[in-house]
């Protein structure tokens, strides 16, 4: 009786959820119909970062692995994208797909290497393959250099159009994290993140459920990727490798709540409208996220998410949570 | 055969862990694992599971190799384990925890499926209330609880249990055993290393006994009790003869400290005469009257020495009129939950003075409220007159007030003298460090052998030995000890014990922690007895001893 209250409970925890989002979804295919171009942008980034948020998240919030390399993802994704483009004047959405592939491709050869290094060094590992590439990718001749290359114009898609597939990257990527979380090597992922030797001792391949996030991440990162080098026009290393995409992720994260599905949709919004806010203030604009982020870190470490969600139950339960702890005195007495 | 060892050997650097141990495990068969602290018990399941290769040797399952497969691979061939020290997922929830062994371990891929059966094994272990709270909200107890849980959910066929009795009271103790005598009878093939010796002789089939990574006996309880290789490095032949020389030891006279044991049938456990006489009667008697649960036995092993000397400490006690360190009121908790109501008492100078209660009492919070681990709510602690409100944290070990923390926190990646030197943090303690070292050293000569070992290869005894050793290097006036003894084989208790008296006799206030209640009467000069967060008696240990509610509660008598 007890289990089946909970049990409805939660489905409808899950279908106010899901109401939610459809909501905003619907909302958000509005926004080229109703909204002006200035609208459209901020959205289309919105989209970007909350695939990288989500990807990133993967990794860190769920599977432990703190990364700084998600730019190599990001611009492998793009290069590739743009320069099968070019070259070989095959459309968009192929071009796009060898994007992906091409980042799968990276994060499957440097995995090994990789996952031998555990927790900061991880993170440092990653950070110095991202820089690498980006030194290696300015100084290649072939691929434009400093310089970058242009995508070709006339097969080029209009923003709107473009602002649709940023909606489909960054909803497919939300649902993609909601399957994986409750599916079997989502159990095997958070497994490995609290306990890495007791994961082990239970039956979880670490290698290989590592290696399954790692590629879902390089895929998310890497569609992203090619589609901003579309969205674009033009791209060159220093913008398209600069290790500012990861960092963006990792804030909307810590922000948003790590950990979490809704988190990064969250802090996307905040961190997207504090950039436009202080848009004529770049400067302060870093200093601030970064009070943001040190302030988040210390008092909230659920993230703002984590925050509602305490704020929520405080105003919903407070009644009862005084009726309990009323009961507990008075037996407490007795 | 469904488990065998043949010639494993494993060293770690020169010191040979595991040499040349062969055993087998049948099908349905449960074998206890005995031996004293660092025989190499652990060592042997982590390389059974695959978490380390073995030098030498080889290691079936099934007739299958298992030696050099994966950790992954061997569990989820039907390989379930437990920690000595818990291994939870702090962040997922209790049946989420049970749910990744069931769908990695048991190769299923259900999630439903996974968590009705999690819930069925949360029934059976009496954690289901806990089911949907995080696991790294858990206390200790209910952590050892979800240890066993979370091997059971991987469905295994062969399960390998390492202390998962150490540090529960005496009816949790009986619970365990009800839920292992029911896996037994449904056909679990068990490998278990346990101190509590009721729950090792009443399970075990056969037993097999390790001393220093060598395979010393094997055979059911009886024959293996019978080995005079056996009772030795149980007892230690050096202890005993020192206490046939007079001289005083430190917890003699410790007759069964949990009622369970003392109930045991015909165990002469404060007999006369020597460890080894008492020890290996104690034996026979468990052995030949057949107590099903191995109760006489456990209660000659939790009484070693016996009843001669009074301890130097309580003999003469210097006691001063002032109190050093006086709890006055004092209410604390955590967050909605209150631990501690309105708890007052007064520990005097060169004392050595006894907390008791089981587990959930409110010791451990009792020794958080003094060092500031958790704040007060109510009431005041003075040390020395000043009120500790007034001091930080870190200021504590300037004050000279140490402690060494359950659970033996030690630094695993520093060595054993990096970890001691660590202890004189203090400018005070900076200055005398060098002395201090040898004063240590003196006290616990093993571990100056080991002082360039890493703490993560010293043997559980001989991490409490540090824990404390640390605890002094900070030049406490008032040190506190919490539950010393906890997982210990009686043999390096008596170690420590002796070390204990040492300490206070050298002008170190003590506070003590324990479970075991009878050594620690046996120790201290004054006791408080503390329950539901109240301090419900005190007095003089020998007051205590005599108080007919006292035993009738504590004894069982």
């Amino acid at each position: 009786m007890d289990k089946q209250l909970r049990q409805l409970k939660t489905d409808k925890k899950a279908y106010g959820k899901l109401a939610g989002l459809l909501g905003l979804a619907a909302f958000l295919l509005l926004i080229p119909v109703i909204g002006d171009s200035y609208a459209e942008l901020f959205f289309y980034l919105l989209f970007i970062n909350v695939a990288l948020a989500q990807s990133w998240n993967l990794l860190a919030g769920y599977t432990g692995l703190i990364s700084l390399g998600h730019a190599a993802f990001f611009g492998i994704g793009a290069y590739t994208t743009a320069l099968v483009m070019i070259w070989l004047k095959w459309p968009f959405f192929v071009a796009l797909i060898l994007g992906a592939a091409a980042s799968m491709l990276f994060a499957l050869i440097v995995s090994r290497p990789i996952f031998r290094l555990r927790g900061i060094y991880f993170t440092i590992g990653t950070m110095v393959l991202a820089e690498a590439l980006r030194i290696w990718m300015i100084n290649w001749e072939k691929t434009g250099g400093a310089q970058g290359v242009n995508l070709p114009l006339e097969t080029a898609l209009s923003y709107t159009t473009m602002y649709y597939i940023a909606f489909v990257l960054a909803a497919a990527s939300v649902i993609t994290l909601a399957v994986i979380l409750r599916s079997k090597i989502g159990m095997g992922l958070r497994a490995i993140r609290d306990n890495e030797r007791s994961a082990r001792n239970s039956g979880v391949n670490i290698y290989r459920t590592k290696l399954t996030a790692f590629l879902i991440s390089a895929l998310i990162t890497g569609l992203a990727g090619g589609i901003h080098a579309e969205y674009s026009g033009t791209i060159e290393p220093y913008s398209i490798f600069s290790i500012n995409w990861t960092l963006t992720a990792l804030v909307i994260v810590i922000v948003g709540g790590m950990g979490t599905i809704t988190g990064p949709i969250l802090g996307a919004f905040i961190v997207g409208l504090l950039g436009e806010f202080l848009i004529h203030y770049p400067t302060i604009h870093l200093i601030i996220l970064g009070i943001i982020l040190i302030a988040v870190i210390r008092f909230f470490p659920g993230g703002l998410r984590g925050a509602l969600v305490t704020l929520y139950r405080l105003l919903t339960e407070g009644r009862s949570a005084r009726k309990i702890a009323g009961n507990q005195s008075g037996a407490d007495a007795k | 055969m469904m488990l065998r060892l043949e010639n494993v050997s494993k060293s770690f650097g020169a010191v040979a862990a595991i040499s040349d141990v062969s055993f087998a495990v049948q099908k349905g068969e449960v074998l206890g694992i005995m031996g004293p602290n660092g025989a190499g018990k652990t060592t042997l399941f982590n390389l059974i599971m695959g978490e380390f290769p073995v030098d030498r040797g080889t290691i079936h399952f099934d007739d299958k190799p298992i030696h050099g497969l994966s950790s992954h691979e061997i569990a989820a061939m039907g390989l379930g384990r437990t920690y000595q020290i818990p291994q939870p997922y702090r962040g997922m929830t209790v049946v989420e925890n049970l749910m990744v062994g069931d769908m990695f371990g048991g190769k299923h891929a259900s999630l439903s499926r996974a968590r009705r059966r999690a819930y069925e094994i949360l029934d059976r272990v009496g954690l289901a209330d806990n089911a949907e709270k995080l696991a790294g909200s858990l206390g200790l107890l209910d952590l050892k609880r979800l240890e066993l849980a979370k091997a059971l959910a991987m469905n295994p066929r062969l399960l390998l249990l390492d202390e998962i009795a150490g540090g529960l009271v005496e009816n949790e103790v009986v619970v365990l055993r009800d839920i292992l005598d029911d896996l037994k009878k449904e056909g679990v093939t068990m490998l278990v290393i346990e101190h509590v010796m009721g729950i090792l002789f009443g399970l075990s089939d056969r037993i097999v006994v390790l001393n220093f990574g060598q395979l010393i006996a094997q055979g059911t309880a009886k024959e293996v009790m019978e080995e005079p290789q056996v009772i030795e490095a149980y007892l230690g032949t050096a202890h005993a003869a020192e206490d046939r020389d007079g001289r005083p030891a430190s917890g003699p006279s410790v007759a069964a400290a949990m009622p369970a044991a003392s109930a045991g049938s015909g165990a002469p456990s404060s007999a006369a005469g020597t460890a080894e006489e008492a020890a290996s009667a104690a034996l026979k008697g468990a052995a030949s009257s057949g107590a099903p649960d191995g109760s006489a036995a456990s209660a000659a092993f939790d009484a070693p020495t016996p009843g001669t000397a009074r301890p130097a400490a309580s003999a003469a006690p210097a006691v001063s009129a002032q109190p050093l360190l006086e709890v006055v009121s004092v209410t604390a908790g955590y967050d909605k939950f209150i631990a501690l109501f309105d708890v007052s008492l007064e520990i005097y100078e060169g004392e050595i003075t006894g907390l008791i209660g089981v587990n959930g009492a409110g010791k451990t919070s009792l020794i958080r409220a003094i060092t500031k681990g958790i704040p007060l709510m109510g009431g005041a602690v003075r040390y020395k007159g000043i009120d500790l409100a007034t001091v930080e944290a870190h200021k504590l070990a300037e004050l000279g007030i140490s402690q060494s923390i359950e659970g033996r926190k030690i630094f695993p990646e520093l060595t054993v003298l990096e970890n001691l030197e660590l202890g004189a943090y203090n400018k005070r303690a900076r200055q005398r460090r060098k002395q201090t070292l040898r004063e240590v050293f003196d006290l616990f000569p093993i571990l100056e052998e080991k002082k360039n070992q890493l703490g993560t290869l010293l043997s559980g005894g001989q991490q409490q030995m540090l824990a404390i050793g640390r605890a002094l290097m900070s030049l406490p006036d008032f040190l506190i000890l919490d539950e010393v003894s906890l997982g210990l084989a009686p043999v390096v208790i008596d170690q420590l014990y002796k070390a204990i008296v040492e300490i206070n006799r050298r002008g170190t206030t003590i506070l003590l922690v324990e479970q075991s209640i009878q050594r620690c009467l046996d120790t201290v000069h004054r006791a408080y007895v503390i329950e539901h967060g109240r301090i419900v008696l005190s007095g003089s240990a020998e007051e205590l001893k005599n108080n007919e509610e006292f035993k009738k509660a504590y004894f069982g008598v």
